[in-house]
């Protein structure tokens, strides 16, 4: 549209009325406060002759009405005027409006992490579209130390518009962005990109921006706080409720209990309870705290702290795994660093698995190579074999190595140790190292376990602390009998 | 060289076997009969095994049994050469393994999981390879 207006003019405070009255008829040019439109209200009168398109034309431009012309609304004008008929509030032009600027924002440049979260299967026949997951709720960005956060967008200087009288409507700038960076948040040199100085959850109240590190939920993790993964530390005053899913980076404390939960974090984990219901699962990268796990899946890092019981739960450990004053019974209990209970079994014979001084990742990768070197065999065993006598070998010795290279791994917390503080109950299937030993018999505490390495079995010896390794006990005992055997020697000579 | 490996679990066969294959032709037997039966064959055909590497605890008859058994082949077959025979055993047996390393029948031991390293020492120790 070619227009050139010369001059600028501010809006007009209020509406404009021209009226053109001759005999026969009455015309009243009504121009909005906002110059963007013009209305006509045609009345005939007397007996004069109607209005004339030239007629009309001359009103408009005695009007000034030069922008915008609607040719219906005057079509319809001048007809109504041929036929006598009055007419009202027709519109016969439409001005530009102007389009403010935007103002001043932050474009995001992170999104929801609980979209990057699959959603749980359910077993039903509702279409996923269909579907909705209530524990889905989270309302904050977590980000990462160094993480692009978003792109300050300078207010915008908005379209000018023109109104029905051919003068442009200046156009109306966006208000700045009132911004005031609180906390762990850089702004960039080229003065609008912003950068997370901490891992955390982006805030954004009024013109405060902030990463903040640390989550503080005052009440239950319940449908109205849904499911979290968070960058940074966690605390829940509450108890986290069944079904919901808990993820912080940096630990996780919660105060109350946890039902059947999925809580994982890279840092430690600290709650009052947890009944799994063979469902619930903890993962995590440093230590567990807890007073009571039952029916439960946690696989930890670091230790496994436990103030009165581990029941019926698949506990694994790199560190140790200890319970202070109470019961280790049911499931199955791995620890690299060794195992320690006050009582472990039960009167009833609870069928309990305990392996110390063995990661349980390399057990199941052995196990997984095992299966491979089974199927690997029977292929090659077949009537009609899938596979020749080179891929096999070379296949065979490429399990073999993984297999030995597992078994050569080494961990500086190794300690094939039990810890028996006042009864160990018979059902009890201990692994201590490469000893397998079955508990057919009740034994009172307080005693240590360790593998007997020069006679078999195990050797049950005075309570000493996980701190002291087995590894070193076990030394003391063979040094001994080269000892004693030397001695022997030399005496028969 | 010439290696038997006898052991009632597969997987410990097959991993025993990539370690002793780059030194010998390796057999296997999958418990005491089938053993004694190869070694018979074998002696049958003047090829005796140099090396038998022999599980200490299998279902039916047992490392100790086929351990007599192997000797006593041996001796009827007239075979000059007696086989180098590595009783392995599960640390938790180890008076099992003392008697029979005692009683002369067997040559050495190796505990299980037998690791590849303390097996080529062995070999190397008995100038198998």
């Amino acid at each position: 549209m070619a227009v050139a207006p010369t001059t600028t003019i501010p809006a007009a405070a209020k509406e404009e009325k021209i009226e053109f009255k001759r005999l026969g008829f009455r015309l009243e040019l009504l121009i909005s406060a906002d110059l963007l439109t013009c209305t006509a209200t045609y009345t005939p009168s007397g007996n004069g002759t109607p209005m004339t398109q030239t007629e009309l034309q001359t009103f408009l431009t005695q009007a000034k009405i030069v922008e915008g012309l609607v040719d219906d609304g005057l079509a319809e004008l001048l007809v109504s005027a041929a036929e006598g008929k009055p007419l009202e509030n027709c519109i016969i032009a439409r001005g530009i409006a102007m389009v403010p600027g935007d103002n001043g924002t932050i474009k995001l440049a992170v999104s929801d992490s609980l979209e990057t979260e699959p959603e749980e299967q359910e077993e039903d026949d509702v279409p996923d579209d269909k579907r909705v997951d209530l524990r889905r709720v989270q309302s904050f960005f977590n980000v990462l130390t160094g993480q692009l956060i978003g792109t300050v967008l300078m207010p915008g200087d908005g379209t000018a518009g023109i109104s029905v009288r051919g003068r442009a409507i200046p156009a109306q700038p966006g208000l700045p962005l009132e911004l005031e960076l609180v906390k762990n948040i850089r702004l960039d040199d080229d003065g609008v990109s912003l950068y997370a100085e901490a891992d955390g959850r982006l805030c954004w109240h009024g013109k405060e921006l902030s990463v903040e590190d640390i989550y503080l939920i005052k009440g239950d993790v319940d449908f109205k706080v849904g499911n979290i993964v968070y960058s940074g530390f966690l605390e829940v005053k509450g108890d986290v409720l069944d079904g919901f899913t808990v993820k912080a980076t940096k630990g996780i404390k919660i105060q109350g209990n946890i039902g059947v939960c999925e809580i994982t974090s890279e840092g430690d984990i600290s709650f009052c309870g947890m009944n799994g219901m063979s469902k619930g699962t903890i993962t995590c990268g440093g230590n567990v705290r807890a007073n009571f796990i039952a029916d439960a899946y946690v696989d930890a890092e670091g230790d496994v702290l436990v103030e009165t019981e581990i029941r019926s739960s698949f506990v694994h450990s790199n560190g140790c795994i200890k319970i202070n004053k109470g019961i280790l019974a049911g499931g199955e209990c791995i620890a690299v660093g060794g195992i320690e209970s006050s009582i472990i079994g039960t009167k009833t014979s609870q069928r309990t698995r305990l392996i110390a001084g063995i990661c349980h990742r390399d057990l199941t990768e052995l196990n997984q190579l095992f299966n491979e070197l089974k199927e690997l065999v029977a292929r090659f065993s077949a009537p009609v074999k899938t596979i020749d006598a080179k891929e096999f070998a070379a296949l065979r010795a490429d399990i073999t190595a993984r297999v030995q290279e597992v078994r050569e791994r080494q961990y500086p917390a190794r300690n094939a140790k039990i810890n028996v503080k006042k009864r160990l109950y018979e059902g009890v299937t201990l692994t201590l190292g490469q000893l397998t030993e079955d508990v057919r018999e009740g034994r009172d505490g307080p005693f240590s376990m360790i593998e007997n390495t020069l006679e078999g079995g195990i050797r049950y010896l005075g309570l000493t602390s996980l701190s002291v390794k087995a590894q070193d006990i076990e030394q003391a005992f063979i040094q001994q009998q080269q000892m004693m055997q030397r001695s022997a020697r030399g005496d028969n000579q | 060289m010439k290696a038997l490996i006898v052991d009632d679990c597969m997987i410990a066969r097959e991993l025993l076997a990539v370690a002793v294959e780059r030194y010998a032709t390796i057999d296997q037997a999958e418990n005491g009969e089938q053993a004694l039966q190869m070694l018979e064959q074998a002696l049958g055909q003047s090829e005796p095994y140099d090396l038998i590497c022999l599980d200490l605890n299998m279902p039916g008859m047992g490392g100790h049994e086929t351990l007599r058994g192997i000797r006593t082949l041996e001796e009827q077959l007239g075979s000059d050469t007696r086989a180098t025979v590595f009783m392995i055993t599960a640390s938790s047996s180890p008076d099992d393994m003392m008697e029979a390393l005692l009683s002369g029948s067997c040559d050495d031991y190796l505990t299980k999981p037998v690791m590849h390293k303390t097996l080529i020492e062995l070999l190397q120790k008995h100038n198998l390879v």
